[in-house]
């Protein structure tokens, strides 16, 4: 068949389709874990990608932003040399939601376009990636409709709606056409199709329970008005400080670099892992000085680094209403309860 | 030091458990006798000496009797690593701190109870300097590993100060908590690489706290769990006993913070975890 725009895909073929992609090269998709835990993982066996599920413990950034790499092979002494370690090579990530989707397009400008030096390893594996979306129904955890994410195709190459028995399938660049074209069978969608895939985004904002309280147009300056609110100390109180939330977060993208040498002691790789602005130690300068030793402190700092500063800079929140944080959370901190509590505070003292 | 560094292994009240993770690396050891050499290991070799520059030291003192020992080793060495949970922590046998002192030596040695002797159970930190840390019950062998290289390179070593949960999202492992579990995992040092939860298990908390644990969520969580008040501080007796987390969950002191504040949760997502 010649690939079409928006092609019926029965699910024989999404099998198909990820038996092609497991054998053209890795494959990265959602496997069941636990009882009721998914995660994003490279596959050998395609039978066992899940193609239904809410959400994985880490987001699918690890693909492009593993959460523990080596960037760096060297040797000792200092100027004996090294090679930067980058990896090209081709790779397919499916069954990624539309709000992992558009926390990538965030990564992509945070990595890639917000300062003049890029993350080249990131840069490279974002290249190397064809990415298929998968549409997907919200639990009692996401916001995706707060956020202005639950409709996002940006960033996806092929992007998948479960209608009928079936899928239809939005081919939304070359690589998607690549990876579709002649190899897997599919008819043009009839209009009734298109309808009922269209109508899954009313759905979701049907169905989600849980919402922000403001435009993210006011959020800021709502945010940056209560800085020294009572809210930052009560959830303090109750915050392990474990990073739970950042760790799991798909658009949290700061990370520690940590040299680890062979037991020849004469080389080494230079590693990097996903660290948080939750850790005691994550604002540790040399001194020794700590600027944000208080939990509350940090506390605030997450809610202010992602709905203040970056929303700021990049002109959406930096959060995708996935519910990750909120139901990862040993705790049960919400991440909307608190941001709501302090819009609340806010509009009570401008009132 | 000239030519390579001595390296003595010794161990006070433990289960040797630690050492014999060490034994039991492998490769990576037959890699490590290439930089140091060890002169005295009762474990493993029947040579001794008194000669070295780095002691390894596993068990906790349990002893008067044992004081000189470990002092004496101190004043050897010139790095002493405290090696696994009895050595960094008191280990499990530190609750026993929590019972009359006769009435345990009865309860083991009956009527030639008057024969033995024992004491508080604690750490090496209690009595001499510890220069690093290894926790973990047994201990993490590529840790062993790792702080080795470090002495050998006279490198700082940066012992872990993250909660077990960092290594359990990053292998995404399914909560335990979302098993309806509860788990130690949020308070305890990683480093583990969160080695329980991968096996199904919950954190019993080996590593120790993390070295600012917020152990009035530990308690709250763990109330809205059912546990009670006095079985609260059983969940942290197996191996933090030395560090009497009493106190930070409001078992022997109210908790002025959390009275004041209750009826406002402005963080809490449902009513319920």
């Amino acid at each position: 068949m010649t690939a079409r725009r928006r092609a019926m895909l029965g699910e024989a073929d999404v099998w198909a389709l990820l038996e092609r992609a497991g054998k053209r090269g890795p494959l990265m998709a959602p496997v069941k874990r636990g009882r009721n835990s998914f995660a994003f993982e490279w596959v050998e066996d395609p039978g066992a990608v899940a193609l239904r599920y809410v959400r994985t413990v880490l987001p699918p950034k690890r693909a492009m932003f593993p959460e523990r790499e080596a960037f760096l092979r060297f040797r000792r002494p200092p100027g004996a040399g090294a090679e930067a370690v980058v990896s090209e090579e081709p790779y397919v990530l499916f069954g990624v939601h539309p709000c992992d989707l558009a926390a990538i397009n965030q990564l992509d400008w945070a990595m890639g376009r917000r300062h003049e030096v890029v993350d080249p390893n990131y840069v490279a594996r974002r290249g190397a990636a064809t990415i298929v979306g998968m549409e997907c129904l919200p639990d009692e955890y996401c916001f995706c409709p707060s956020v202005g994410t639950c409709d996002t195709r940006e960033g996806a190459d092929l992007f998948l709606t479960p209608v009928g028995s079936g899928y239809l399938a939005e081919v939304l660049t070359g690589k998607g056409r690549e990876l579709l074209d002649g190899r897997v069978s599919g008819r043009e969608a009839s209009s009734e199709e298109v309808g009922e895939a269209e109508a899954w985004s009313e759905t979701k904002r049907r169905m989600t329970s849980c919402q922000v309280d403001a435009e993210m147009g006011e959020l800021a300056d709502l945010l940056d008005s209560r800085y020294e609110s009572q809210v930052w100390e009560e959830t303090a109180l109750r915050c392990y400080s474990c990073g739970t939330c950042t760790i799991v977060c798909p658009t949290c993208f700061c990370y520690d670099v940590e040299d680890r040498l062979d037991l020849t002691l004469m080389s080494g790789t230079r590693e990097r892992e996903y660290d948080s602005c939750q850790y005691p130690d994550f604002a540790l300068v040399a001194g020794p000085h700590n600027f944000r030793e208080e939990r509350s402190d940090r506390v605030r700092h997450r809610w202010f680094r992602k709905f203040v500063r970056l929303l700021r800079e990049y002109g959406k929140p930096f959060c995708v209403g996935c519910g990750r944080c909120t139901q990862s959370c040993t705790a049960g901190i919400g991440l909307t309860s608190v941001l709501n509590a302090v819009i609340a505070e806010a509009r009570e003292s401008a009132a | 030091m000239g030519g390579k560094p001595r390296v003595a292994f010794f161990d006070f009240a433990c289960c040797e458990g630690c050492q014999l993770t060490v034994l039991g690396l492998g490769e990576p050891l037959i890699e490590l006798l290439e930089h140091v050499e060890v002169v005295t290991w009762r474990e493993a070799m029947s040579e001794k000496s008194e000669e070295f520059e780095v002691a390894v030291v596993e068990g906790s003192i349990t002893r008067d009797s044992d004081v000189p020992r470990l002092k004496r080793i101190r004043e050897q060495a010139s790095t002493l690593i405290a090696l696994g949970s009895c050595a960094t922590l008191g280990g499990p046998h530190v609750s026993a701190n929590r019972l009359d002192q006769s009435d345990l030596l009865t309860m083991v040695y009956g009527d030639r109870a008057r024969e033995f002797e024992a004491g508080e159970v604690r750490p090496l930190s209690a009595e001499v300097q510890v220069d690093i840390p290894i926790y973990g019950c047994p201990i993490n062998a590529d840790e062993f590993v790792s702080v080795m290289k470090h002495v050998l390179l006279g490198r700082p070593y940066r012992v872990p100060n993250q909660a077990v949960c960092h290594e359990c999202k990053l292998n995404q492992y399914e909560c335990v908590y979302d098993r309806r579990q509860i788990c130690l995992g949020p308070v305890t040092r990683c480093g583990c690489d969160a080695i329980c939860t991968s096996r199904g298990h919950r954190c019993f908390g080996c590593r120790g706290l993390v070295d600012d644990p917020n152990l009035n969520a530990a308690r709250e969580v763990l109330e809205e769990h059912g546990y009670r008040v006095e079985d609260i501080l059983s969940v942290f007796e197996l191996y933090a006993t030395w560090a009497r987390p009493e106190e930070g969950l409001g078992i022997v002191e109210p908790r002025a913070a959390v009275k004041s504040r209750k009826g406002s949760e402005p963080w809490r997502f449902r009513s319920s975890i």
